[in-house]
Order: structure tokens, then C-alpha cells, then sequence
């Protein structure tokens, strides 16, 4: 069978493994670059847009040593594309485009590239765990041998130039995914929030519920591109992250001690749930899998993995959902199935 | 459980949750209007609106005073203010048409103005895209269609060699090009 970049999605990044994997679920850098020669991507024509579509796919399938996979996204419906986007391979722009525009992805899933998103390119390394150096490294390879290939758009002043300013310079965005629920019960998250802030550092909640984001899961990302070097970028993003890491493990640890009980009647209580509702929304699951993933940390849920959990947590997405039952469902209907689901995928 | 509604359009069901911390807010929102509130998944921080302030800070008194020519990128006719709505230029000759007005922006944003990470990849200058010779060529015809106005003849027809030997470089590169191709 040929591989396509639909049928993957065992993605490297759900494995659980790598270094602060306890607390941080993924590293992400993503490489904003622009091609010579075109407008961006306000001002592009129908004609030259689809001229450099064809001239990127070209150079991105030809790069030796490389395998990647394409899809033009205008040959997929809305659900192939919310899978991409469940999938972390592309954004909800580059899904909700509708000009030219494709994605690239390698087996693995580890490397991929948004092509004619805001900006002409924008490469993706995503890794499991937290490892900005690798991941750097990771990235330095693929854009130096996109660099031999295709002339970027440049200025001396200004590095990489992008269509918006917040990105230009380094053209360098990285972040990570943290489960953050020690901090989040402890109620110091807004305080973890202004120590990142203090060094322009943005945290954001993610799939939030009542009142706190009910998977407990942040995303942390840089906010300066300019005027600094990428390996400062790197390394301080891996200082910032790492302190937050020890905060929230120490938090863990605090917890445990005085609040065994109460964590274990939430972990057991949230596994119960899963295993046995009838039907349940993606907020509600994502709430109870983050107190599983807690669960385990501290020893409280056994004949659970870190990988299965994590898969867990991208199968129950609406995009996901849909694709299993083969058709759009309404929300009533996707709840029903992810239930079943989920039954089924409780130990 | 029951399904909420989006709160800012009130119509689709609410199918993004985020919790924004600095502002201790919540957002329950339709994918559309998701979208619509950060416009880039990668800038979650500066918004347009900020961005706004930055670029309109002297806007009242500049009316009141003397009307200045708007500045305009001479590629590709993004005005600057058209990039104080988008927040986005329109090609890469707009760093150069609105450099007057944009260290303070980048200041603002990034703490600096200049670039000092990585150099440009090496032979970069050598390689080129379709769109290379178009661009050159574009902007060619447009100096060409001035000089003609203005009835600067000599230069036109400088600006006409020019062009034809762009013309000439392009094939001859096409050529190579095609030549080194599938291996
Ligand atoms: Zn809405
Ligand atoms: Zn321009």
C-alpha cells in the first residue's frame, strides 16, 4: 500500500517518552519562512499562489534523505482537515483556507510543513517530551536543505522576512504542551503565568472549561523573534520550561502528601466515568483523561500507559470521532460514540 | 452535559474551550469565531488591536497638521494604512517602503529592530524562483511606464535593455534549470 499522509497518525509525539515527559506532553518549533519572487499571502494572485504551490511541492518531495507525504488541502473535506488539525500537522487557518495551499508531512510525523499558510512556509518539528535542543537541531536540518533549494525572502536589517512583524527576524516560534494540574489544584497557575510573561513568554489554556481549562493542558511559546539569536531563543525557552516542570512536580509531590485521599478519590472517580458513561462531550473527557494522567504519575492508576493516554486524548476529539464513525455526526451523536469509545479503551 | 452555545456569535455550539490566564477569561467558542479572535495561532499575544496603537500613536495630530503623502510599498501597492488594518505586508518590498515607521513597531513588539540570528543560507542569491524574474521584470515595467510619462526617453530605453536582458538570463536559467532537474 502506498502511504499517505491520511492514513498516518500514530504520530512520534504521542509515545510519552523524552525527557520531563511526566509534565510535558510535546515540543514544538515552527520555522516561518517566505519564498523570493511572490507577494504574501494578502496580496498573492490566484495564478502565482499556485505557481509556487507547485514549485514548493516539488522541492519539499525532492529533498534527499527525505520521505515526506502530501495532501493539497483542497482535496480534502472538512473532517480529513480537522483530523490535520486535531493531528497538530496543520492550524485551523491553514484548515479554514480555501486557496491553494498543501501540507507535508514525514512518516512519523515528527517533521512536517504548512505550505502557503500566513506565510509561504511554515516548518514544523514536534517531538515528545521537552528537548528544545534536539528539536532545534531537528529543524536546522530540514531548513538548511530547503535553504540549498529555494532563496528566502531576506533583508539585512530584518533577517526572514514574514508577512506578519511579530514573526519576522528569526522567524523562530517554540513551544511546549505542559499538563499543569498540580499548579492548576494549588492554585498558582496565574503566578506561573506572570513569571513566563516577565520574559515574554506567553501560557495559554487549552480546551478551558468552567472555570479552569478542564485538560489542565498550557501552551507555552515565545512571543520575540527579533533581535535575538536562535540558540538564545532555545535555551531560554528550555530554562523557563524547566523551572515550571520542577514547580509543578514539587506541587505534586506537596499534594500527595497532604491530599492522597482526595487525588485518589479523583483519579478512581474520573476512571469510573470513563468506563462507564453513555455519553460524554470532549471537554468532559479531557477532564477526566487529564486526572488519569495525573493518576498515574503518582502510582494511583495502574494498566495505563503514558502512550495509551495520550492517543486517548486525540481520539476523542470531534475530528477523530467523526472519522471513525465514517461520517459528520451532530454533537448529540458524536458524544454518544465517543462514550463507546472510550469504554472500549479503558483498561 | 449539556452544549453551549458560542458565546460571541450566539448561534454555533461552542466546540473551542480555552482559558486565557493573564485575563483569568474564558472563551467558549465556535471554530469560526475562534478563528476570528486570534487570528494567527502563532502570535496568540500581540493583537491586531495593540498592534494598531502602535502604528496610530501620532494619527490625530498628523491629521490636524499637514496632509502627508501616505506611504505605499511601490511593489505591491500595500498601503500603510491598509497594514494598520491587516497587521500584515503585503511582500517583502514593504519592510523597505514602511522602514520610516517600523523600528518602533518592532521595538514595541520584540524589544529590538535588527536582526541578529542566523545568516542568510549560503548561495542563497544564486538560486531563483519563477517568480524571481516576474517580480524584477514587474518592476521594470513599471519604471519603464514612468520614464515614459515623464518623457525620459533616455532612460526608458535603458530600462528596455534591461528588460531584455532580464528576458535573455531567464531562459538561459530555465534552460539549466530544466537541465539539472529530475535526476
Ligand atoms: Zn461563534
Ligand atoms: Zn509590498
Amino acid at each position: 500500500m502506498i502511504p499517505t499522509l491520511l492514513a498516518q497518525g500514530e504520530g512520534e509525539w504521542l509515545q510519552g517518552e523524552g525527557p520531563e515527559s511526566d509534565v510535558v506532553m510535546s515540543t514544538r518549533i515552527r520555522l516561518a519562512r517566505n519564498v523570493q519572487g511572490y507577494r504574501f499571502s494578502t496580496r498573492i494572485e490566484i495564478g502565482e499562489s499556485q505557481e509556487l504551490l507547485g514549485f514548493l511541492r516539488e522541492k519539499i518531495l525532492s529533498l534527499p534523505d527525505r520521505n515526506f507525504l502530501w495532501a493539497d488541502l483542497r482535496d480534502l473535506g472538512p473532517i480529513e482537515r480537522q483530523i490535520l488539525v486535531e493531528r497538530h500537522l496543520i492550524s485551523r487557518e491553514h484548515a479554514a483556507g480555501d486557496g491553494p495551499r498543501g501540507v507535508a508531512v514525514e512518516p512519523g510525523e515528527k517533521l512536517g510543513i504548512m505550505v502557503l499558510e500566513e506565510d509561504h512556509l511554515r516548518l514544523q518539528v514536534l517531538i515528545s517530551g521537552l528537548d528544545v535542543e534536539k528539536a532545534w537541531r531537528e529543524m536546522s536540518a530540514l531548513s538548511s536543505g530547503l535553504a540549498e533549494r529555494i532563496p528566502f525572502a531576506w533583508d539585512e536589517r530584518f533577517g526572514f522576512l514574514t508577512a506578519c512583524p511579530t514573526n519576522v527576524g528569526t522567524g523562530l516560534r517554540v513551544s511546549a504542551m505542559l499538563h499543569l494540574p498540580g499548579l492548576v489544584i494549588s492554585r498558582q497557575i496565574e503566578k506561573a503565568n506572570q513569571t513566563a510573561q516577565k520574559i515574554h513568554m506567553a501560557v495559554r489554556g487549552l480546551y478551558g472549561e468552567g472555570s479552569r481549562p478542564a485538560s489542565d493542558l498550557f501552551q507555552i511559546s515565545n512571543q520575540v523573534t527579533l533581535g535575538r539569536t536562535e540558540a538564545d531563543l532555545c535555551a531560554e525557552f528550555q530554562e523557563v520550561v524547566e523551572k515550571i516542570v520542577a514547580w509543578e512536580r514539587e506541587t505534586r509531590n506537596q499534594l500527595l502528601a497532604e491530599r492522597r485521599t482526595e487525588l485518589e478519590d479523583q483519579a478512581s472517580r474520573s476512571l469510573g466515568i470513563l468506563e462507564r458513561a453513555r455519553t460524554m462531550t470532549s471537554e468532559e473527557a479531557l477532564q477526566h483523561l487529564s486526572r488519569l494522567r495525573l493518576g498515574i504519575h503518582l502510582g494511583l492508576v495502574e494498566n495505563l500507559s503514558l502512550a495509551k493516554l495520550n492517543r486517548i486524548f486525540l481520539w476523542v476529539q470531534p475530528g477523530h470521532i467523526q472519522k471513525e464513525a465514517g461520517k459528520a455526526l451532530d454533537p448529540q451523536e458524536r458524544d454518544i460514540l465517543r462514550a463507546e469509545k472510550l469504554r472500549e479503551l479503558m483498561p | 452535559m449539556s452544549h453551549q452555545l458560542c458565546q460571541m456569535c450566539h448561534k454555533n455550539p461552542a466546540t473551542v474551550h480555552e482559558y486565557i490566564v493573564a485575563e483569568k477569561k474564558e472563551n467558549h467558542l465556535c471554530e469560526e469565531c475562534y478563528r476570528k479572535l486570534h487570528q494567527q495561532e502563532v502570535t496568540p499575544v500581540i493583537q491586531l488591536e495593540i498592534l494598531q496603537k502602535l502604528l496610530f500613536p501620532g494619527a490625530a495630530q498628523e491629521k490636524g497638521t499637514k496632509k502627508k503623502k501616505e506611504l505605499v510599498c511601490p511593489f505591491c501597492g500595500m498601503r500603510l494604512s491598509e497594514f494598520k488594518r491587516l497587521g500584515r505586508f503585503g511582500c517583502p518590498d514593504c519592510y523597505g517602503a514602511f522602514a520610516k515607521v517600523l523600528d518602533p513597531i518592532l521595538e514595541s513588539i520584540h524589544d529590538a529592530s535588527r536582526h541578529v540570528g542566523a545568516d542568510r543560507p549560503r548561495k542563497q542569491e544564486e538560486l531563483t524562483t519563477p517568480g524571481t524574474f516576474r517580480m524584477k521584470k514587474e518592476k521594470l515595467q513599471r519604471a519603464l511606464q514612468e520614464a515614459v510619462q515623464k518623457e525620459h526617453y533616455e532612460e526608458a530605453a535603458r530600462i528596455r535593455d534591461e528588460i531584455k536582458g532580464l528576458e535573455e538570463e531567464e531562459q538561459e536559467k530555465g534552460e539549466t534549470a530544466g537541465g539539472e532537474g529530475e535526476s
